[in-house]
């Protein structure tokens, strides 16, 4: 189920790296940039889920509220009180990681999925309270002229100075993460994911793990959320509801529950699909489920998983031949009788 | 040592286990015997901290450790095998292993997310400790294999190195011999024998009663969540009621006849 984190994984990542940063000069316009910029928060949020819904065995069905939590906690500091973009996103991260605490410590105790009861219950507060703590969100008409960070005194609000913003954030995330999956948390978290008893038997502590993956996971939509808010300039509630949470979880599971590369393939689908079907408006939804059911049913384990199943094909086809060569070179030197 | 005292547990109507007392001296092999559905499991499970008892305490070197969970008995000592297996699938052999080490390595949140040196290190000892550690019951070789490329046989033992990972004073081993072959049950026998040569102290529940009476200094027999006998090999052979609950009374009776 779980990706063996390797040096491979390390390189494949840093091997990605360089060729996003080529990006901004191989792409025809802005409009793909600004693609790839929402694919790169896109990646961030599934990832974050995933690292939940892989390591864990827990759904959140509140990781839209988290990413909000985030948007609207560094956007209200900056655009109302003039608080630095920069010192608002620690204290985003420290407000989101203390609700999704206050969330979790309860309800992780429990055997059971009674994290997505209390998350399903928390979006829908968090949601109204976006609308309704109006003096400071905007209320439904949203939150207006949130600045952009800035570096060195240079606002970063072109698009490419966004896009490598972005690119540095998320690629540090994911880096982070990689670490604390390749280590004894990362591996305790996969052994009680498959073996909860067993885990429990060998000295780790479960609740703590679940908790901590939980707030982790919970911190990491809210950078999502900071770079959205600094990015767009606007936020509104619609952004960061029941649906957002929702799609979240179809695409960590698209693209493979527990698979490190899932979540770039299911945040792809995630920010590229809407964009296909923007001339079909409400069919949107009903091809998000039917690709759902279509991918589940062929690919348990999410494109992820297909894509792993290819490549270990592909190699074995190699191998195969390779070793043939041999049989095939052995088998013409016996032959030779002279050699 | 490990205790348990006046240990009973309920499941609604059912007594899974009654008032049961007993202990395991330091440095000494007990094996707990008994019918199917005698409480052996169940007696594991509350020594382990997976059951909490209805009533009664759990002793672990004259401490009480019966409201302390499972990963703290583990810190204190404490360490247990499946009988239907726990292993951590998705993972290698030397993996599951490490994984046992938990609670005797240190690195944490920060040292993890920094990739810091002194976490690496401390991998790197886990990792070779693991590895010497599959050597001595015999699984070298297969180290760097996944889980789910070893034979069941191969697995119990893999539960007991896991287990040694996390250099316990008491071991529990349910029924590390069930489902194996002759040949390697005796390979098992002598991997606890060794165990209990270093001075760990050893709980065990089995069922294939050459291995019990090879490796054990005493032995406990359960029926019906109740203690029957307790006491060296010899003497619970002979025991009338093991006899019973083992045989039936009607051929006890024919031989008393």
């Amino acid at each position: 189920m779980h990706a063996q984190i390797s040096t491979t994984t390390y390189r494949a990542l840093a091997m990605l790296w360089v060729l996003l940063i080529a990006l901004p000069w191989i792409t025809p316009n802005n409009y793909w940039l600004n693609l790839a910029t929402l694919w790169l928060t896109n990646v961030l949020l599934v990832a974050s889920l995933n690292l939940l819904m892989g390591y864990s065995g827990q759904i959140s069905l509140a990781h839209g509220a988290f990413y909000g939590i985030g948007a609207y906690v560094s956007g209200v500091l900056a655009a109302k009180y003039g608080v630095s973009p920069w010192i608002g996103l620690p204290l985003a991260l420290a407000a989101t990681g203390l609700v999704a605490f206050a969330v979790g410590w309860p309800t992780l105790r429990l055997r059971g999925h009674y994290l997505a009861m209390a998350t399903l219950g928390f979006n829908a507060i968090a949601s109204v309270l976006f609308v309704e703590w109006r003096d400071w969100t905007g209320g439904p008409n949203g939150l207006v002229n949130i600045p952009p960070y800035t570096l060195f005194g240079v606002k970063l609000d072109s698009d490419r100075a966004f896009y490598f913003l972005a690119l540095a954030a998320v690629g540090v995330a994911l880096v982070l993460l990689l670490n604390l999956l390749d280590s004894r948390i990362g591996r305790a978290l996969r052994a009680l994911s498959t073996a909860e008893v067993g885990a429990e038997c060998m000295g780790v502590n479960v609740h703590r793990y679940k908790i901590l993956v939980f707030v982790v996971s919970a911190m990491l939509a809210a950078l999502a959320g900071c770079l959205y808010a600094h990015h767009n300039a606007f936020v509104s509630p619609e952004s960061f509801d029941f649906l957002v949470s929702t799609m979240l979880v179809v695409m960590v599971a698209l693209g493979g529950t527990g698979n490190w590369w899932g979540a770039f393939l299911g945040a792809l689908i995630y920010t590229l699909l809407p964009e296909l079907l923007r001339s079909f408006g409400d069919l949107e939804l009903l091809v998000y489920g039917v690709s759902l059911v279509v991918v589940l049913l062929f690919f348990p384990r999410g494109l992820g998983g297909a894509l792993d199943l290819l490549c270990e094909r592909i190699a074995s086809r190699f191998r195969a031949r390779e070793s043939n060569i041999h049989a095939a070179g052995a088998a013409v030197n016996r032959a030779r009788p002279d050699s | 040592m490990i205790a348990a005292r006046g240990v009973s547990v309920q499941f609604g109507g059912l007594a899974a286990l009654s008032d049961l007392d007993f202990a395991v001296p330091r440095g000494t092999v007990k094996a707990v015997i008994g019918p199917n559905g005698a409480g052996k499991t169940t007696l594991f499970n509350v020594i382990s901290g997976i059951q909490a008892p209805t009533s009664g305490s759990v002793l672990l070197d004259g401490e009480d450790i019966t409201s302390r969970p499972p990963h703290e008995r583990v810190r204190r000592g404490l360490a247990r095998t499946f009988q239907n297996l726990q292993v951590f699938s998705g993972m290698s052999v030397l993996e599951n292993v490490v994984v046992g080490m938990h609670a005797r390595l240190h690195a944490g949140v920060f040292s993890a997310l920094l990739r810091l040196p002194s976490g690496r290190r401390e991998e790197a000892s886990a990792r070779h400790r693991a590895r010497a550690l599959l050597g001595r019951v015999g699984l070298a070789g297969k180290a760097d294999l996944p889980v789910s490329a070893l034979s069941f046989g191969d697995l119990k033992i893999v539960e007991i190195a896991r287990a040694l990972a996390s250099e316990p004073t008491v071991l529990l081993l349910d029924e590390p011999t069930a489902g194996l072959p002759a040949s390697e049950a005796s390979r098992v026998a002598e991997v606890i024998r060794a165990i209990n040569t270093e001075g760990v102290t050893v709980l065990l529940v089995e069922h294939n009663m050459r291995v019990v009476m090879s490796v054990s200094h005493d032995i406990l027999v359960l029926n019906f969540g109740r203690r029957i006998a307790e006491g060296d090999p010899a003497s619970v052979r002979a025991h009338p009621d093991v006899i019973t609950a083992y045989l039936g009374a009607d051929i006890e009776a024919a031989h008393c006849a």
